[in-house]
């Protein structure tokens, strides 16, 4: 616990030292880097210990607030995340220290970095907080800094527009968190998590707990329908902070969820089936509407949605696993959510840091204005390549793993007797197609192919602080892939933290699991060998032959216009036609009329259903109905007196 | 150890015989004579031997498209049953194999939008959305067999429920084989869903993809296309009919005949239709979709 | 037999998804005269042991109404108001494909819960006739075209004959002949009305019927 203790105040004197008076930028950007790395650094090592199952005593110390204590402590669940959440905010401060430096010119820098210590050190306080009321702080601390972050660009008002609903969305879950919390802590006597777990008399209120948790926590995660805020939030935040914010923010979440839910020893089936079935809409919609955006940043945004649905889909797996007393498919379910949460945190983080590359040298995050940086920009390139490929699931990167965990669990389901489980697999086959689909799209459309504007042809490979978080980050991608039977026992013990499953069965799971995982990652070698004999046999055909460049054949049209090429749009049209009653895509265009048409233009954007649809509309209607209520709020004094007086006749009458 | 790997060998071996067959088959019922049986694999020579040009366009990435989608088709072969045995087999490799296929499609779709074409990017856009309702559809086969077999790797999923054999379960299998037989003819891009025979037109999926691959590499992925269609008509073949326990021989003649007589229904199927209209596509995939769903549920009883 | 029981109740539901899904007029029309058929076929399968002469006759006598006379009206309506052989879904025909399927999946859920005799036939029996009414229903509701319509109420009824297989083989009969000649006599109807409607209009869409309150 000491380490954890030197990590965070390092994290937190980054923070501090930038305001020293008389510090240079370059001081001070040097200092805030080289203190959060360092942190982070040293955090990573209670992290591993845990993981590793060593169990690491509690800090304990008196606080003042009533029934509050500072409590921290590292079990192997907090330990899973609190290392993603170390790794990542590690390449994203690296990474930031390069991407914030054009913004040095115009404004001072300090607040950015304050916070953003600020919101790393609450993020690791909430993974390990044994105390709901130190929970529930940590959590402000965590919205707060967030919001002060996505507020960065706050004199656009686009900007200013997505912080404040990022902290109305953030806000209302909170006070759902209230309630949870206080009714637990009221049940159990006391507000350490220790001793609410598996309380009898948390079981009367086992209802309303879970579905105020489901909302509180859900709406940081991102579960539709309460994502609204993170399309909108993930593009205005500069791009280090969405990286750390998809990576890592929202899945507090889900570690709340895990947290709260942990606390009774037997769910009853319908929370897993809640779960999943949340899950499968997230993901499935997600996905969709991620499918119809042009805004590469709204575009992961949206996939950090779809991804969410996965994980919850494993989460609701695991549980159905556990209420039927089945170890397998609790241990496939919720390793395998485990898992997820961190390749996505691990790709994720690095396709956002690909986009703030992107958007760092062309200055735009339209996917239908780049094209071709894949020659201009190589390692970048290469970095997004193989995130997307591991986002897609696709072997031999590691999201295939956790979504072969899932699949198994999903399979395992769907061979009992009840219809409605069987479900599972087909729905993350269908999930998986549209990510190849979208991740194809958004890859092609901005690397492959030819540059569509001038910007986008005059794009400059970043430098090594941006590059080496991305490599960082696929690189470890691709070794979870290549030795998923090594991580296996660490995932399992996590998600036996997470669980109420007894130690043996879980060792007995790991025992069966742990093999067919190391066959995975001996298929992923295989094919990485296969692929690689193939390269060399093709080079030794090719060797003494003609090799000749051309332009592209093209039907025999060659290529007139950059913009003649599909953009990511017109990629997207087929797909999301089939679709139309889910996505809300509108279509502006001018078509070319007559015979010699001079000017047309067309132009398709997709905002947010939900949020468009539903929200919006029901807000406008709640503010007319409650304007009426104005004519109250006139300004004169002696009505408000008024006012006070007959409430408080009306308050004697109804109590005597 | 050798001989676990007869299996995938006499995949690789006698993939490009397969589209060899449809064509011949096709030929028979045109009135013609048609290319010889070996076609393909004299096309392959001879393009194995060619050099190639490449677009100043393209990328590494143009390149390592067919290499990629190859090597993904082989190792997802492994898992496929050849006469009743595969080459490897864990619990769990569907979804391998699957997402093999899937690692495939990503490189090709890559590979084609790397040329900046705008006919290969139409190609690129149908393929995936194709593949939407072909993958869970395959899934849900999957988990009905899972369900009927109790095992979760496709070699004993296949080989231990065929339709001719189990009459108890004799109509849920008819609708597996007959939704597998679509998704089949999507995945390998046959007619109805794509005309493997032409690539000039605007409709075109997979071969509009290629269109800018020539020299080994268009043999690669000839090759490829070759394997992919042998190991889903062999996969057709298993839960047709029981491969018989005896010798080797035996089970490989009953083998050998099964993968002829349903690559030639896939050729009269090719010589009888028309290809569909681009939108109505996906109605027959999620005909297909539906049909194992039903499958599905009456599974239960 | 019970294979065979079980092999004609998958055609049947087979036939709905197939008009469910499908385009032209024409194959859909043959499509519930192949249903027709098949539940003609049903009885004899279903009953191996009172293999009468009574029964053979129904059967003979369904396949022969179902299979062939009222499918030859539907098309012969056709012909005679020359409508265009396209169908006009309210919905898409992704969208039908994928609610009746989660019909057939509600039809073997609610065959599950239902307190029925032990002993009718084969297990299947009551969920696809289930399924197949609402799956009837489902392409009335949908359909703009009332001869589209007309097919759905086709399936509608066979589903209710499916229904009335479950219980003893010859009382079917009684009720069966009072359904289908309502059917009959709606067919009929509907297609001397097609072909008014057709010369007053100009179209058959039921659309076009709001013209005609008040």
């Amino acid at each position: 616990m000491t380490f954890l203790g030197l990590s965070l105040l390092m994290v937190f004197l980054g923070g501090v030292l930038v305001f020293l008076p008389g510090l240079s930028r370059r001081a001070a950007s040097l200092t805030h880097t080289v203190l959060v790395l360092a942190g982070c650094g040293v955090g990573l090592v209670p992290a591993w210990q845990a993981l590793a199952g060593q169990t690491l005593s509690s800090v304990l110390v008196s606080w003042s607030v009533p029934g509050g204590q500072i409590e921290l402590g590292i079990d192997a669940l907090s330990g899973l995340f609190l290392l993603l959440h170390f790794v990542v905010s590690a390449a994203a401060v690296l990474f930031g220290s390069s991407y914030f430096e054009p913004y040095e010119e115009e404004r001072s820098l300090k607040s950015v970095r304050f916070f953003l210590s600020g919101f790393i050190i609450a993020i690791a306080l909430v993974f390990t907080a044994q105390n709901a009321v130190l929970f529930l702080v940590a959590w402000e601390m965590m919205a707060l800094a967030g919001f002060f972050l996505v507020a960065f660009e706050g004199h656009e008002r686009q900007v200013r527009r997505a912080a404040l609903l990022y902290f109305v969305a953030t806000h209302l879950g909170t006070l759902c968190l209230f309630v949870v919390f206080g009714v637990l802590g009221m049940r159990a006597g006391s507000f350490a998590f220790a001793q609410m777990a598996g309380h009898p008399a948390l079981l009367a209120a086992s209802t309303p707990i879970f579905v105020l948790a489901l909302l509180g926590f859900g709406s940081k995660a991102g579960f539709v329908p309460l994502h609204i805020w993170l399309p909108e939030a993930h593009p205005a935040a500069p791009s280090p902070v969405s990286a750390l914010m998809s990576g890592v923010m929202i899945k507090t979440g889900i570690y709340g969820l895990l947290r709260v839910l942990g606390l009774f020893a037997q769910p009853p089936a319908w929370w897993g089936l809640t779960l999943g079935a949340i899950g499968m809409c997230s993901g499935i919609l997600g996905i969709v509407w991620a499918l119809a955006q042009s805004d590469v940043k709204r575009f992961l945004a949206y996939s950090s949605i779809e991804n969410v649905g996965i994980i919850t889909l494993g989460i609701g797996i695991g549980y159905l696993g556990v209420s039927f007393h089945n170890p397998l498919i609790a241990l496939f379910g919720l390793a395998g959510t485990l898992w997820h949460v961190v390749n996505h945190g691990l790709f994720k983080s690095a396709l956002f840091l690909g986009a703030g590359s992107v958007l760092h040298a062309t200055g735009s995050r339209d996917m239908n204005q780049q094209g071709g940086l894949f020659t201009r920009m190589p390692l970048t390139g290469c970095c997004v390549l193989m995130a997307s490929m591991a986002i897609c699931g696709l072997p031999p990167f590691n999201g295939f793993i956790s979504e072969w965990l899932i699949y198994s669990g999903a399979f395992h389901l769907g061979q009992r007797q009840e219809l409605y489980l069987f479900v599972g697999a087909p729905v993350l086959a269908l999930i998986g197609a549209l990510a190849v689909a979208c991740f194809s799209n958004a890859f092609g459309a901005q690397f492959l192919g030819v540059a569509r504007t001038e910007r986008a042809s005059a794009a400059k490979e970043s430098d090594w602080r941006m590059l080496l978080p991305m490599g960082a980050l696929t690189g470890a991608c691709l070794m979870i892939g290549l030795v998923p039977g090594r991580c296996f026992p660490a995932l399992g013990r996590a998600a036996a933290a997470a669980a109420p499953l007894s130690q043996m069965d879980v060792l007995g799971a790991i025992g069966d699991g742990g093999p067919l995982l190391s066959n995975i990652g001996l298929l992923s070698g295989a094919f990485l060998f296969l692929a690689t004999f193939l390269f060399l046999m093709r080079q030794g055909i090719l060797a003494g032959k003609d090799v000749a460049q051309s332009s592209t054949w093209g039907c025999g049209y060659s290529l007139v216009s950059a913009r003649a090429q599909y953009t990511a749009s017109s990629f997207a049209q087929f797909p999301v036609s089939l679709f139309r009653s889910l996505v809300d895509r509108r279509v502006e265009s001018d078509r070319p009329k007559g015979y010699f048409p001079t000017g047309a233009r067309f132009r398709s954007s997709a905002p947010d259903l939900i949020l468009n649809r539903v929200v919006s509309p029901l807000v406008e209607r709640s503010l007319a109905w409650m304007s009426t209520f104005r004519r109250l709020q006139h300004g004169k004094v002696q009505l408000y007196l008024l006012y006070m007086f007959v409430f408080m006749v009306a308050l004697l009458f109804w109590k005597l | 150890m050798l001989t676990t790997f007869i299996p995938l060998g006499v995949t690789l071996v006698a993939a490009p015989l397969v589209p060899g067959l449809i064509n011949k088959t096709k030929a028979a019922f045109a009135g013609r004579q048609g290319p010889p049986l070996f076609q393909l694999y004299f096309d392959l020579l001879k393009l194995l031997n060619k050099g190639a040009v490449y677009s100043r366009v393209t990328t590494w990435i143009f390149r390592a498209g067919p290499i990629v989608s190859l090597a993904s088709v082989i190792v997802a072969a492994l898992f496929v049953p050849v006469a009743g045995t595969a080459s490897l087999s864990f619990s769990g490799d569907i979804i391998a194999f699957a997402y093999l296929l899937g690692l495939g499609r990503f490189f090709t779709v890559l590979a084609a939008l790397d040329t900046g074409s705008s006919f290969e990017g139409m190609g690129a856009s149908r393929e995936v959305t194709f593949a939407m309702f072909a993958e869970p559809t395959l899934f849900i086969i999957f988990v009905i067999l899972a369900r009927v077999t109790g095992s979760l790797s496709l070699s004993s999923m296949l080989t231990q429920a065929p339709l001719v054999g189990t009459p108890s379960m004799a109509g849920l299998l008819a609708l597996v084989v007959f939704s597998l037989f679509i998704v089949c003819l999507a995945e390998n891009s046959r007619i109805p869903v794509d005309d493997p025979a032409t690539h000039l037109e605007l409709t075109m999926i997979h071969e509009v993809m290629v269109l800018d691959h020539g020299g080994p590499d268009l043999a690669f992925i000839l090759y490829g296309a070759s394997i992919k269609l042998f190991v889903m008509v062999a996969m057709l073949a298993h839960l047709v009919f029981p491969m018989p326990d005896g010798s080797p021989v035996q089970s490989g003649l009953v083998f050998g005949s099964l993968m002829a007589l349903i690559t030639i229904v896939i050729g009269i199927v090719e010589s009888a239709m028309a290809r569909l209209r681009m939108v109505r596509v996906p109605r027959l995939l999620m005909a297909a979709c539906m049909i194992a769903c039903f499958g599905m549920i009456i599974s239960l009883r | 037999m019970e294979h065979v029981t079980q092999l004609l109740l998958i055609l049947v539901i087979l036939a709905n998804l197939f008009v469910l899904g499908s385009h032209p007029l024409g194959a859909c029309i043959r499509a519930v005269a192949f249903q027709g058929i098949a539940l003609g076929l049903l009885p004899l399968s279903l009953h191996p042991e009172e293999r009468s002469i009574h029964l053979f006759v129904i059967a003979l006598g369904m396949v022969g109404l179902k299979g062939f006379v009222i499918p030859g009206l539907l098309f012969r309506a056709i012909r005679d108001a020359a409508i265009r052989k396209e169908q006009e879904p309210l919905i898409g025909f992704n969208t039908g494909l994928f609610l009746g399927a989660i019909l057939v999946g509600l039809g073997f859920g609610i065959a599950g819960k239902l307190p029925l005799p032990p002993h009718t036939g084969s297990s299947m029996v009551v969920p696809v006739a289930l399924s197949t009414v609402m799956m009837g229903l489902l392409v009335i509701v949908t359909r703009a075209k009332i001869l589209s319509q007309a097919l759905g109420y086709l399936i509608l009824e066979n589903g209710i004959y499916t229904f009335g297989l479950i219980l003893a083989a010859g009382l079917p009969g009684l009720i069966e002949m009072g359904v289908l000649l309502d059917i009959f006599a709606g067919i009929f109807i509907m297609g001397t009305v097609i072909e008014h409607i057709h010369r007053e209009f100009g179209s058959i869409s039921a659309h076009k019927l709001v013209n005609l309150r008040e």
